[in-house]
């Protein structure tokens, strides 16, 4: 009788307490993670408060409630750009409010491109210089095709204009196309089996830690920056793209080794847009003048302590290859 | 000639009776009687029944008196005292207390004097009111580390001290009453990367603290002195459990949040009923804080729901809260919810629940 009443009371604990969780801990897994009732937990059918049928009006603060300051519902704070999944520390991408990298160029830049050196993370977060601006209008920089007047439209994006809530396979849940008016191009990024969202040994130009990310992140971003994307083939350092404000650019297609070296320190070197930026906030700070005063695209208007969600302090990030 | 008058004849004498002679006893009475100028022998009846009117009047205005003090101190709504008619009258809007940023956490001492607000934005310290909302000053950690960031608050019953988790350190912090930091509260054996984040304290005095740490979600209690006594939970099971409380009958109230759902267990972690994700009455969508008053209702917020679910624990004796009813409504007007996160009760019948998005705690009371 003893027997079968520990037997009741186990299988009691296996179906009060038994329930299959996420990967990621979210609920934000494609098919895996859409129970039947999980709709409900943002979502009503005919009494929805904000669009898209949300059972609130701000879909940045449904965001936030897991992943916002305290984050509680998450390892992930966006806010404060910090992680707390195994040892707490910085974001790949920054925070909106405030971030925890390492922007001295002394301490960021360890290691040769080709190398193994990652970049170091601060033990505390500071407040972040510069952002993608959520739920406030902003300029869409580079936007159009080469060639458009003007350096980019306005526009307002929200967290899910880059971020599918659902969950669509992609890494970090990217929208293969961001959500924003006038992004076009479909990029995959495949999902990585390991998730490493912190910065340890992340900014190095040959990171292998996820490859088809850095291989497709620049295709990714340029969808909405769309005249920022150069190509190396082009040596787009030395040749005009025609665009009145985006003339001559850096490469940033990833796609391989120059075909003209220019004072790089290694002809490995693959430069996306996240080796020198990251995506969400930078607590980096345009400290020197030179810096301060470069202006923004298609203006004289000096962008002073914006600091153009850079990972290094002023233009340190030029030094991580061009050791000059 | 008159005819004589005639007379009326006369009306025969009445027979003289005899009193019947008086008893004995009557007789020495009659002996005994006190002297004129005395009281009358039946007034002495009278006097004392006065005596214990007035005696009764007089307990009586003590007893208003003794209760209009203890009313003036703890304020407890009349409406406790009819527990039936409590479960049937719901809870309504007081106030707001303002001052804290994105508030996410809340606790608040017995007599509702002190109410603790973690807030995520702003200075993302722990800022203290008082019952009427002024601001008496913050909870500061015990080192500049800018990583500090508190997510609930909790009062050690016993001594009243302020129990504050944050979740970044790895850490529970302590206050006395007065606001000053006291010591940290650290597991005896310790714990890999820590992540403290609901807790409660049992009626043993024992600390029951969600832990969403590696490799896996889990609720633990501890003894006083930091010594693991259980865990609830292994690999699978809980998904950021977020809020815990204990109610007077030792009964645990867990929300597995991401789980969207709340667990009730016994005093020893044994799972007892749960209540789960829906749309429902009483269902939930995205639980994180949850308290118990002392009338045995249950609160539970529904972040996602914008609201704060109300249960009767042990309903018949029932282990399965039985829902009575949503507190507010989504929106920024008094009674209106946007995010709320947590709920602490006192045991004046009042509610205090974290309005995070309205940058507000809102009291509630019956």
């Amino acid at each position: 009788m003893r027997r079968l009443a520990l037997l009741l009371a186990g299988a009691a604990v296996w179906l009060l307490l038994a329930v299959p969780v996420f990967a990621d801990n979210g609920p934000h897994h494609a098919g895996a993670g859409a129970t039947p009732d999980s709709c409900a937990g943002c979502h009503r059918a005919h009494t929805g408060v904000g669009a898209n049928l949300l059972n609130q009006s701000s879909e940045t603060a449904l965001c936030t409630s897991c992943h916002g300051d305290t984050s509680t519902g998450s390892s992930e704070n966006v806010m404060g750009g910090v992680a707390y999944n195994g040892t707490t520390g910085a974001l790949r991408g920054g925070g909106f409010t405030d971030a925890a990298l390492d922007v001295t160029l002394a301490n960021s830049v360890s290691g040769n491109p080709g190398g193994t050196a990652g970049i170091a993370v601060l033990g505390t977060a500071l407040a972040s210089n510069s952002k993608h601006l959520v739920d406030t209008s902003g300029t869409l920089w580079g936007n159009g095709a080469l060639g458009t007047t003007g350096a980019g439209g306005a526009v307002t994006i929200t967290c899910t204009s880059c971020h599918d809530p659902h969950g669509n396979g992609n890494y970090r849940i990217l929208r293969s196309t961001p959500n924003v008016t006038g992004a076009s191009g479909i990029v995959t990024i495949a999902d990585a089996a390991t998730h490493t969202y912190t910065t340890t040994d992340y900014w190095h130009p040959e990171d292998t830690n996820d490859a088809a990310y850095i291989a497709n992140v620049s295709a990714w971003c340029s969808t909405c920056h769309t005249r920022y994307l150069a190509a190396s083939g082009l040596i787009p350092e030395r040749t005009t793209s025609t665009d009145a404000i985006f003339t001559y650019r850096h490469r940033t297609d990833g796609a391989g080794g120059p075909t003209d070296n220019l004072s790089y320190q290694s002809p490995q070197f693959t430069p996306t847009c996240v080796q020198c930026h990251v995506a969400h906030g930078s607590n980096a700070a345009n400290v020197g003048p030179n810096s301060q005063a470069v202006p923004w695209p298609g203006t004289t208007t000096a962008r002073a302590t914006d600091s153009s969600l850079l990972r290094i302090n002023d233009r340190g990030v030029c030094q991580k290859c061009h050791k000059r | 000639m008159d005819e004589p008058t005639l007379l009326p004849e006369p009306i025969p004498a009445a027979p003289v009776v005899e009193p019947p002679a008086p008893p004995d006893h009557a007789v020495e009475a009659a002996t005994d009687a006190k002297p004129q100028g005395e009281p009358e022998p039946e007034e002495e009846p009278h006097r004392r029944r006065r005596k214990l009117v007035l005696l009764l009047l007089l307990i009586l205005i003590a007893l208003v008196g003794l209760f209009g003090l203890w009313y003036a101190i703890y304020r407890k709504p009349a409406s406790e005292f009819l527990p039936t008619l409590t479960q049937q009258i719901p809870p309504h809007y007081l106030y707001s207390i303002y001052g804290a940023t994105q508030p996410v956490g809340v606790a608040v001492t017995p007599d509702g004097s002190r109410v603790y607000v973690s807030e995520s934005g702003g200075t993302s310290l722990v800022k203290v009111f008082d019952a009427k909302g002024a601001q008496l000053g913050v909870l500061k950690p015990p080192n500049d580390n800018k990583m500090h960031q508190p997510v609930y608050a909790s009062i050690d019953p016993q001594t009243l001290e302020v129990y504050v988790t944050d979740r970044p350190t790895g850490s529970i912090y302590i206050y006395d009453a007065s606001g000053k930091f006291v010591r940290s509260y650290t597991p005896a054996d310790p714990i890999k990367n820590w992540q403290p984040i609901g807790m409660a304290f049992a009626p043993d005095g024992s600390l029951w603290v969600t832990d969403v740490s590696d490799p896996f979600h889990r609720v633990e209690q501890f003894d006083r002195q930091g010594a693991l006594l259980r865990t609830i939970g292994t690999a699978g099971q809980l998904n950021f459990p977020n809020g815990v409380a204990v109610s007077a009958a030792g009964d645990l109230y867990v929300t597995d949040s991401n789980n969207g759902r709340l667990l009730v267990m016994d005093g020893q972690g044994r799972p007892l009923a749960s209540i789960g994700r829906g749309t429902g009455e009483g269902m939930l969508g995205l639980p994180r804080g949850v308290a118990v008053d002392d009338a045995g209702r249950l609160y539970v917020v529904d972040t996602t729901g914008q609201t704060v679910h109300r249960y009767l624990t042990r309903p018949d004796g029932k282990p399965e809260p039985k829902f009575l009813d949503d507190l507010g409504s989504p929106g920024a007007g008094d009674g209106q919810f946007q995010y709320p996160n947590d709920v602490a009760v006192d045991t004046r019948g009042h509610v205090f629940i974290a309005d995070r998005e309205n940058n507000r705690v809102q009291v509630w009371g019956y």
